[in-house]
């Protein structure tokens, strides 16, 4: 249990220490910067945008530890707690305890994992709630299985999918007759089948970016190590014959991806506890089963270990160049001390740009259903008069620009779209650059008292 | 010595004179070949291959290949190894197949058989005769795995199938395809009821996860800059459909072989469907995994054609052996000889005409000996930093002949902004306004052109047209001009 504690804080810190190292402490991400503006917003008594009970939780912590610190200890705590508990509720499990403490270290090492406790967001702390209310659940005492069924229900003020995935498993692990057994997962199959039938007719869902977002090893920011993935399939092949004993966990990998079809591609965070699981039980088969060749199984053994070490290594490698760095910071800085205004630029900007700078991205992660397509029109347009008649609609004050923008992110070339437009300096001003972020005053308003915001 | 060696061994000798005579026909080599001799001399000259020096991008491969031709160099000429010892490693697909099919059908007549069909797979034949290529050695090397797997009960061949798996992996990202066989092979085996032995279960479960492990380890940067996109390895969309093209029968017949391709698709649907066979079932199991990959356009046609011609001709060996039953069976049972060599004659035609006739047009696409002069000139009259513009398809012969930088060449993978660059470069090339030429060519610091283009219907620019801003340095065809404008 010391060596889980141990291994868990030093894992889980890592992403910590490292961007202190290389990015003087500022937390990866983007979705940590909204956790921290919620959190600053509501120490000043304002409530709005508040979703889950870890933004007040994060506000509280922040009181006395500033908000920056708060943000990224909060999910190592909470990473810590979880592992302890995962091992805990393994061994309660009367699992075999070599699974169990492989599955400890197959948590502690998948990407998922590593970015739920280490960015500061909801992830975490529903998580760990959602491992304290199985723990009590198998408890014998009462009062115990009360407090779990509470805590299984507040879990829907982190969103529907992890309520609903913890009610189906506790559903599922109270049913002791086989034949219900298998009519449950049967129609809990045909439903997360039924969920990607209806996601394939959605254009966004495509091979390629799912992968991109599922797949650690492909750049994802919180999906799954490859080899967790070949060694989760791995484990479910073998644990087949067994399938009802582990039905909680064939019921969490039905869920999950049911729910990357119907819900978000962040629920394959939600799938780090079956996928411990299941490749603690392939290594736990290729450690226990009689070889043919000793040189195959050992070389094998060597292989998976060396692979998942890649998968880990690799993902805590991104971190000391992952955005946003000291200089997106610095630029920022210099935009908050201009005047209050709105600033245009990408919506993956948004909660930088208000943390950072205090001013207003025009375009954020939820607005940009509504809005984004006249925004990207925006950045698209070569004629002026088009491009003003946006940017007066939008109140625009400021552009700020960084380099993903300019490359790739919006625009491919020097001077694509509204870059060519940055040529009239009747209409633009460029109060600053450095390291080639750039940050654009919009002076050519046909309403010059627009500006409202001083 | 048996009298089967001796027919193995001229087979093998015809193919590898056929291979030298093509080979030897242009003393050049074909334009992506110029990319494995650049580092070829790298490496004999520094030790180590050149991922980045004069190229317009990063380079990205794997150089055990590289390595092994290097080797050869330093003990003879490299311009006469890298035409011979890539044409003994396609040619050794002889005997390879030989031992795999004699392997599956315990008949040394069809696997004769299938060795001749090996030797002279048209498309095989003539992309691997001038073109330094890799897959002069995954091919039969891809091969020999398979026939170590089938004999993998014997303890030795655990250890060679590693050793090959190892090479392999180090070779050739393709080694992946070999994997997604073995397990589509496991797969079938297991759908059939067909019984495996512990010891290749074993042996695939190692070689997918090292495999994996070893190309993700590899190919890490490219996998978290485009993901699954690496696959098609950041080609400019305007040149995917030339690479990555859906299979067309019509096309599979003609670089496989008319009657190595029937025969192989007989042989598949009578496994298939009527008979069950182990070793058939991993022969299989490729040509399947294959086929669906180039359906897909998930593997570049040429590559996936030489995996399927491959196997194509092991499985002729099993045809040979269901021909030769039928014929026993038969009232023609008494001209078996005649009948056997008719099918011999027509197994010969099938394959040495398209193989040689596209083996001619592979020799005469190599780069003409002008070409090679103006390079030449370049290296020795240029600027050392100097930067050359020349076709996409001439990139390698830029920085392998003249030594010099060019703007565009065939490795895509780390060209950042690569589709802007490509429409620049064909701006430049093909563009009637010339201010937007100078401009571009301002922008990529070129300071000279070849105004050449291969392969191609459309004609460059016509650079004599401004003299003043194009001073032609190169007289013979096809001249280089040295650009001397500036555009502000």
């Amino acid at each position: 249990m010391a060596g889980i504690i141990a291994i868990s804080f030093i894992l889980f810190s890592a992403p910590f220490f490292l961007r202190l190292a290389f990015q003087g402490g500022l937390p990866f991400g983007e979705e940590s910067y909204y956790s921290m503006v919620l959190a600053e917003r509501i120490s000043g008594g304002n409530l709005s945008g508040v979703s889950t009970p870890y933004n007040l939780l994060l506000s509280l912590f922040a009181s006395f530890l500033g908000v920056q610190l708060a943000a990224q200890l909060l999910p190592i705590a909470f990473g810590i707690f979880s592992a302890l508990l995962f091992y805990l509720i393994l061994r309660r499990l009367d699992n075999d305890p070599l699974i169990a403490i492989l599955s400890a270290a197959f948590f502690l090492t998948v990407p998922s994992s590593l970015y739920a406790f280490s960015a500061s967001t909801p992830y975490s702390m529903a998580l760990f709630v959602m491992l304290l209310s199985f723990y009590f659940f198998l408890s014998k005492i009462r009062v115990l299985k009360g407090i779990s069924v509470i805590l299984a229900s507040s879990l829907v003020l982190f969103g529907f999918f992890p309520f609903l995935l913890s009610l189906v498993v506790f559903s599922s692990s109270v049913l002791k007759n086989r034949q219900k057994q298998l009519l449950f997962l049967s129609i809990l199959f045909l439903l997360a089948f039924s969920a990607w039938i209806y996601s394939i007719a959605s254009p966004q869902l495509t091979f390629d970016s799912l992968s991109a977002y599922l797949v650690a090893d492909f750049g994802g920011l919180f999906g799954l190590g490859m080899f967790h993935i070949i060694l989760t399939v791995m484990g479910i092949v073998v644990m087949w014959p067994h399938r009802l004993s582990a039905q909680p966990m064939y019921v969490s990998v039905i869920m999950v991806l049911g729910g990357l079809a119907f819900f978000s591609v962040h629920t394959i965070i939600y799938a780090v506890f079956a996928v411990s699981f299941f490749s603690a039980v392939a290594v736990a088969y290729m450690l226990k089963h009689k070889w043919e060749s000793s040189l195959i199984r050992n070389l094998t053994l060597i292989v998976v270990i060396c692979g998942v070490l890649f998968s880990t290594t690799s993902y805590l490698g991104r971190m000391p160049d992952m955005e946003p760095t000291l200089e997106i910071a610095e630029s920022l800085e210099w935009l908050g001390r201009q005047p209050r205004g709105q600033v245009l630029s990408h919506y993956s900007n948004s909660f930088w740009i208000e943390y950072f700078s205090g001013q207003e991205p025009v375009i954020d992660q939820f607005n940009r259903d509504l809005v984004g397509e006249e925004i990207d029109s925006l950045f698209a347009f070569r004629n002026i008069e088009s491009a003003k008649e946006t940017l007066d609609a939008y109140y625009i004050n400021y552009i700020w620009i960084d380099n993903a923008m300019k490359s790739g992110e919006v625009w491919q070339r020097p001077e694509e779209g509204m870059l060519f437009l940055f040529r009239n300096n009747e209409t633009f001003k460029k109060l600053d650059e450095r390291y080639g972020i750039e940050t654009w005053e919009y002076i050519g308003s046909d309403f010059p008292f627009r500006v409202s915001f001083n | 010595m048996k009298r089967e060696y001796l027919f193995l061994g001229a087979i093998f000798a015809a193919v590898f004179a056929a291979r030298l005579y093509f080979s030897f026909k242009t003393p050049h080599f074909s334009y992506d070949g110029y990319f494995a001799l650049r580092q070829v001399s790298e490496i004999i000259a520094s030790g180590v291959p050149s991922f980045n020096h004069l190229s317009y991008s990063e380079h990205f491969f794997l150089p055990a290949f590289h390595y092994v031709l290097a080797g050869f160099s330093f003990i003879f000429p490299p311009q006469l190894v890298l035409k011979i010892v890539p044409n003994i490693f396609a040619s050794s697909l002889v005997i390879v197949a030989y031992l795999l099919s004699y392997e599956i059908t315990k008949h040394r007549s069809a696997s004769l058989f299938a060795a001749i069909a090996a030797g002279f797979i048209p498309v095989y034949f003539s992309e691997t005769l001038n073109s330094i290529s890799v897959h002069s050695f995954t091919i039969p090397l891809s091969m020999f795995l398979l026939y170590a797997f089938l004999k993998t009960e014997k303890k030795g061949f655990i250890v060679v199938f590693v050793s090959g798996m190892l090479v392999f992996a180090l070779t050739d990202a393709s080694a992946i395809i070999f994997i997604l066989g073995l397990l589509f092979y496991m797969a079938l085996a297991k759908v059939e009821n067909l019984t495996q032995s512990k010891s290749e279960v074993e042996v695939i479960l190692f070689s997918s996860l090292f495999v994996t492990w070893l190309l993700f380890l590899a190919f890490k940067a490219p996998l978290l800059e485009y993901g699954i996109m690496t696959i098609w390895q950041n080609i400019p969309e305007a040149l995917i459909s030339a690479r990555f093209v859906s299979l067309n029968p019509i096309e599979a017949v003609y670089y496989i072989g008319l009657l190595p391709f029937f025969a192989g698709v007989f042989v598949i649907y009578r496994y298939m469907f009527r008979e069950k066979l182990k070793q058939i079932y991993l022969l299989m199991s490729f040509a399947l995994v294959i086929f669906l990959m180039l359906w897909l356009q998930l593997v570049e046609l040429k590559l996936g054609l030489f995996f399927l011609g491959s196997i194509i001709a092991v499985l002729f060996g099993q045809f040979y052996v269901i021909f030769s039953a039928y014929i026993d069976k038969t009232k023609a049972a008494g001209v078996k000889s005649l009948l056997i060599s008719l099918f011999a004659v027509a197994l010969v035609l099938s394959l040495i005409w398209p193989s040689f006739s596209a083996a001619e047009s592979a020799v005469q696409n190599a780069p003409s000996d002008e070409v090679i002069s103006a390079l030449e000139w370049a290296r020795e009259n240029t600027e050392n930093d100097a930067v050359i513009l020349a076709p996409v398809e001439l990139g390698h012969l830029v920085t392998a002949v003249a030594n010099r930088h060019n703007v565009i060449d065939t490795n895509f993978l780390f060209a950042t902004g690569i589709e802007q660059r490509f429409s620049d470069f064909n701006d430049i090339y093909f563009s009637s306004s010339e201010t937007d030429s100078i401009r571009l060519l301002n922008k990529y610091g070129v300071d000279y052109i070849i105004p050449i283009q291969v392969n191609a219907s459309k004609k460059p620019v016509n650079l004599e047209l401004n003299k003043e801003c194009f001073k032609q340095v190169y007289y013979p065809d096809p001249g280089i001009y040295k650009s001397v404008c500036d555009v502000n």
